[in-house]
């Protein structure tokens, strides 16, 4: 009977843990600005798809990258209040269905993380 | 760093300081250069709303300085009601009624008419200062809503009409009765005869508060309109600055931590990728 029963035995089988471990690898392999940019490509993906319960869980990602520790200088804190506006707000959209105006809002600070990126890493070249 | 990333830099920082007074002002036309037609139409919009308000309090400057009118004449009218109880009574009982019995009535009704003595009307009805019983009020020039020459006395308002926008002078509404406002009621300086009731002149007296206390009354009504009038405007003005002038917050708050993402990578990667959570792939 035990052979039948492959569901409870899916998230062992072994095509399944070498997926899981290649995500695990490629995510810690990833600089925090690239699985941040990852987790905005998870949250629109999923906005544009209309996949509430995964966009909600990719925006609690973000909010829970902020940093409001009590040690954080007040200017990031004062940033990450600023992020934490926007996540809230988009958050409110996700509930009353306006999923395209959040992924909107999520797309313009992506692409402003990656353009940020790429000129860090431009000036690391350089340097 | 080379001088495409400073560029950009100096780009990124001079977009961030702008949105960042956009958040704090909470307007998004803050200068003229920001939006040439925006500001100008944003500043007539304000214009409008404040002259409209201006307009509506002194509306309701009039309508106080009315309703204490109104109150001090419904006074009169009641104590020329009292009157012409007294005149029916002393005509009916002039028979009957004995000398003391008449005196008793004259002297109620010179009572009565003495509290409308030159000397109480030039002191105990004003409204802010002014002396409301003179008929020396003139509403005509008085705006009562937007535009130099939307004045109470102008041809375009109801107010008009011969001397319209100015009051009767009260001592004269008491006059038309014939009674006496000044008679001498001391004990012993009082002898019966001296009120002669004049049922006829009381009831003119009588429509002539009622008249003038319908007037006001009119008066009060224009002026709600013209207040409720010049809220709408002050209202509808104000949505039309707004349009043109106040910020969307949310797409504000965007640009600004976008400008802070491009200008300073390092603190906003400190604020926004704190994390060593790796579940991103996993949401897909």
């Amino acid at each position: 009977m035990d052979s039948y029963n492959t569901k409870k035995t899916f998230p062992n089988r072994p095509a399944r843990v070498a997926l899981s471990q290649y995500q695990n690898n490629a995510e810690v392999s990833l600089s925090p600005i690239e699985r941040l940019i990852k987790t905005y490509d998870a949250a629109i993906f999923n906005l544009r798809r209309g996949d509430v319960q995964k966009s909600s869980d990719a925006i609690t990602e973000l909010v829970l990258a902020l940093n409001f520790h009590k040690s954080a200088p007040a200017n990031v804190k004062e940033i990450a209040s600023g992020f934490l506006n926007i996540y809230e707000y988009c958050r409110a959209c996700v509930r009353k269905n306006k999923l395209e105006a959040a992924a909107n809002l999520l797309q313009e600070l992506r692409d402003a993380w990656e353009e940020s990126f790429k000129r860090q890493r431009e000036e690391q070249f350089q340097a | 760093m080379n001088i495409n990333v400073l560029g950009a830099l100096a780009s990124a920082n001079s977009a961030l300081s702008h949105t960042q007074l956009t958040l704090a002002s909470g307007k998004k036309v803050n200068s003229v250069r920001d939006d040439q037609t925006g500001y100008m139409i944003a500043r007539r919009a304000e214009t409008s709303t404040r002259v409209n308000n201006a307009a509506s309090g002194n509306d309701a400057d009039l309508m106080g300085m009315l309703n204490v009118m109104i109150a001090s004449l419904q006074d009169m009218e009641a104590d020329m009601i009292r009157e012409q109880e007294l005149s029916m009574a002393y005509n009916a009982g002039s028979t009957v009624l004995s000398v003391d019995e008449l005196t008793a009535i004259e002297i109620e009704a010179a009572t009565l008419a003495n509290q409308w003595n030159d000397d109480q009307l030039a002191i105990a009805f004003t409204y802010n200062g002014y002396l409301l019983s003179d008929g020396g009020m003139d509403f005509s020039t008085v705006q009562i809503g937007e535009g130099a020459t939307n004045t109470a006395g102008a041809a375009s308002n109801t107010f008009v009409g011969a001397n319209a926008s100015t009051p009767r002078v009260w001592a004269e509404l008491w006059d038309a009765s014939a009674i006496d406002r000044a008679t001498d009621v001391s004990a012993g300086g009082f002898a019966q005869g001296t009120v002669a009731f004049d049922a006829g002149a009381i009831e003119l007296a009588l429509q002539d508060i009622r008249t003038e206390l319908a007037r006001l009354a009119g008066w009060q009504n224009q002026l709600q309109e013209q207040i409720n009038s010049n809220d709408a405007n002050a209202s509808s003005t104000d949505a039309l600055r707004s349009r043109w002038e106040d910020t969307d917050t949310a797409a504000a708050t965007v640009a600004a931590t976008r400008g802070a993402i491009l200008s300073q990578i390092a603190t906003a990667q400190l604020a926004a990728a704190n994390t060593a959570r790796s579940y991103a792939l996993g949401l897909f």
